[in-house]
């Protein structure tokens, strides 16, 4: 009997060695490079999918329906200049010209963060429909240079130093931008759950201003 | 009574050999965890007529993208084409402007010296199955990256499979399907982009830039690659421009 109780004694402390030394594993799994538990990209949903597919295809419609338009113009020599007008002026705004207006969001981090952030909140209010965003007033357009991080950490766009607090602003429908950033398991989530220590805000705007770039 | 582990050990005391038996099983829960995979081959999130079915959906849309696509390219062809033939009526000065501008916008071609990337799943991988956590497929955050470094290195113009990228290009992803320009995309992901070609590869080659890219190439095989190309054609954006918010009146 006595013999079965060590015996029983020896088995108790190999199994407790033995969960001992997984949890030593599970935790020096969980000590992770942080970037290993990022998932910066939303898991699959068809629905989604598929509206997004749809609304694009409205989308290039609608364009068809304004570039006939404009084509018949410029059939008419009477109508043609307007047309070439109305063109430059929308190709101005696009090309970051001249100061343009409007609703929209905007997207406050208080801390430094990684530049990889900045690239996926801005991608979000893109892909959400922002015609047009800006960065610490810095308006983003296709001659904008890209987001750099230097030795130390700073993040730098068009040769100057970006600082914390970082200030997104997009031009667009403000709630259908709002709702993007903030839909359940999104970048706002996504961020929180892996920066829980940096303050983020995020809320409609009436009236934006971005500046021309110069 | 004789300790079972004095039988075997009689030269340590009982102590000494319940922490041995302790340690024992340390290793032992170790070595199996150890071998435990932290991620599990996951089964196809949808099953087979699932698949087929959203595969017949997104091939509808997308053929009809490709057909509207096509269209807006004629389009803006025919518009520049009656422009020309109206310049004695239009200012030439207006002409140049416009034309300046829409090289500044994406509308025009871009021909020139730069760089090629190539871009595939690890040969392994299946894309099919819907895993975004997949670290053997190409994610859309990675083609963001690569865009980034080519934008920070002075990149003048960047395609994505043939899709013109902007600044308000949205390069995102539902599941492991991949959108450019909402556009849909599959792999091999090639872009090319036009610029100074020794600048464009020195910044590609900065593992710190693209760090997570290339610690996946090294341990999952991801296909990441590129080289000069002294013949690119950054071909012209065919897709909308959505101006229903933006406005040059304060």
């Amino acid at each position: 009997m006595k013999l079965r109780d060590i015996t029983l004694r020896k088995s108790a402390l190999m199994l407790l060695g033995a969960i001992l030394g997984a949890l030593l594993i599970v935790q020096s799994r969980s000590f992770k490079n942080v970037t290993d538990i990022i998932s910066r990209d939303p898991s699959a949903n068809i629905f989604r999918e598929i509206q997004i597919l749809k609304q694009t295809n409205d989308n290039l419609r609608d364009e068809i329906k304004d570039l006939s338009e404009t084509l018949d113009q410029t059939k008419n020599r009477s109508t043609a200049l307007q047309a070439i007008e109305k063109e430059i002026n929308r190709d101005k705004i696009l090309a970051g010209d001249i100061d343009v207006y409007g609703p929209g969001v905007y997207v406050k981090i208080e801390k430094n963060v990684r530049a990889l952030w900045l690239i996926d909140f801005i991608n979000e209010l893109l892909n959400a429909g922002a015609e047009s965003v800006s960065i610490n007033n810095i308006r983003l357009t296709d001659t904008t240079d890209g987001f750099d991080t230097l030795p130390l950490g700073q993040i730098v766009v068009n040769g100057s130093i970006l600082n914390s607090p970082f200030v997104i602003e997009a031009i667009g429908e403000p709630n259908t931008l709002k709702n993007a950033l903030l839909q359940p398991k999104g970048i706002a989530d996504r961020f929180q759950e892996n920066n829980p220590q940096i303050p983020l805000s995020i809320d409609t705007l009436e009236r934006i201003h971005m500046k021309e770039v110069l | 009574m004789v300790s079972s582990g004095v039988y075997f050990f009689p030269m340590l005391s009982s102590y000494k050999i319940q922490i041995i038996f302790v340690v024992i099983g340390i290793f032992v829960g170790a070595f199996i965890t150890s071998q435990l995979r932290t991620d599990a081959p996951v089964s196809s999130l949808f099953p087979a007529d699932e698949l087929e079915a959203r595969s017949q959906v997104i091939k509808t849309f997308v053929d009809e993208q490709s057909q509207l696509q096509s269209n807006i390219v004629s389009l803006r062809k025919a518009i520049e084409d009656n422009q020309s033939k109206n310049e004695a009526a239009s200012q030439a000065s207006n002409l140049a402007l416009l034309d300046d501008l829409k090289g500044r916008i994406g509308l025009t071609q871009q021909t020139g010296t730069g760089v090629e990337i190539l871009l595939d799943d690890s040969p392994l991988a299946r894309r099919e199955n819907g895993e975004t956590l997949n670290e053997s497929l190409i994610h859309a955050s990675d083609i963001r990256d690569i865009v980034n470094v080519l934008r920070a290195a002075n990149a003048e113009a960047i395609a994505i499979n043939s899709q013109r990228i902007l600044a308000t290009t949205p390069i995102a992803s539902v599941g492991s399907s991949i959108l450019v320009n909402n556009f849909y995309i599959v792999p091999p992901f090639t872009i090319t982009a036009t610029g100074d070609p020794e600048i464009l590869i020195q910044r590609l080659l900065d593992m710190t830039a693209l760090t997570d890219l290339y610690e996946r190439k090294s341990k999952y095989n991801i296909q990441f690659s590129f080289k000069q190309n002294d013949g690119l054609v950054i071909p012209v954006y065919n897709g909308d421009f959505r101006l229903k918010y933006l406005t040059s009146s304060p």
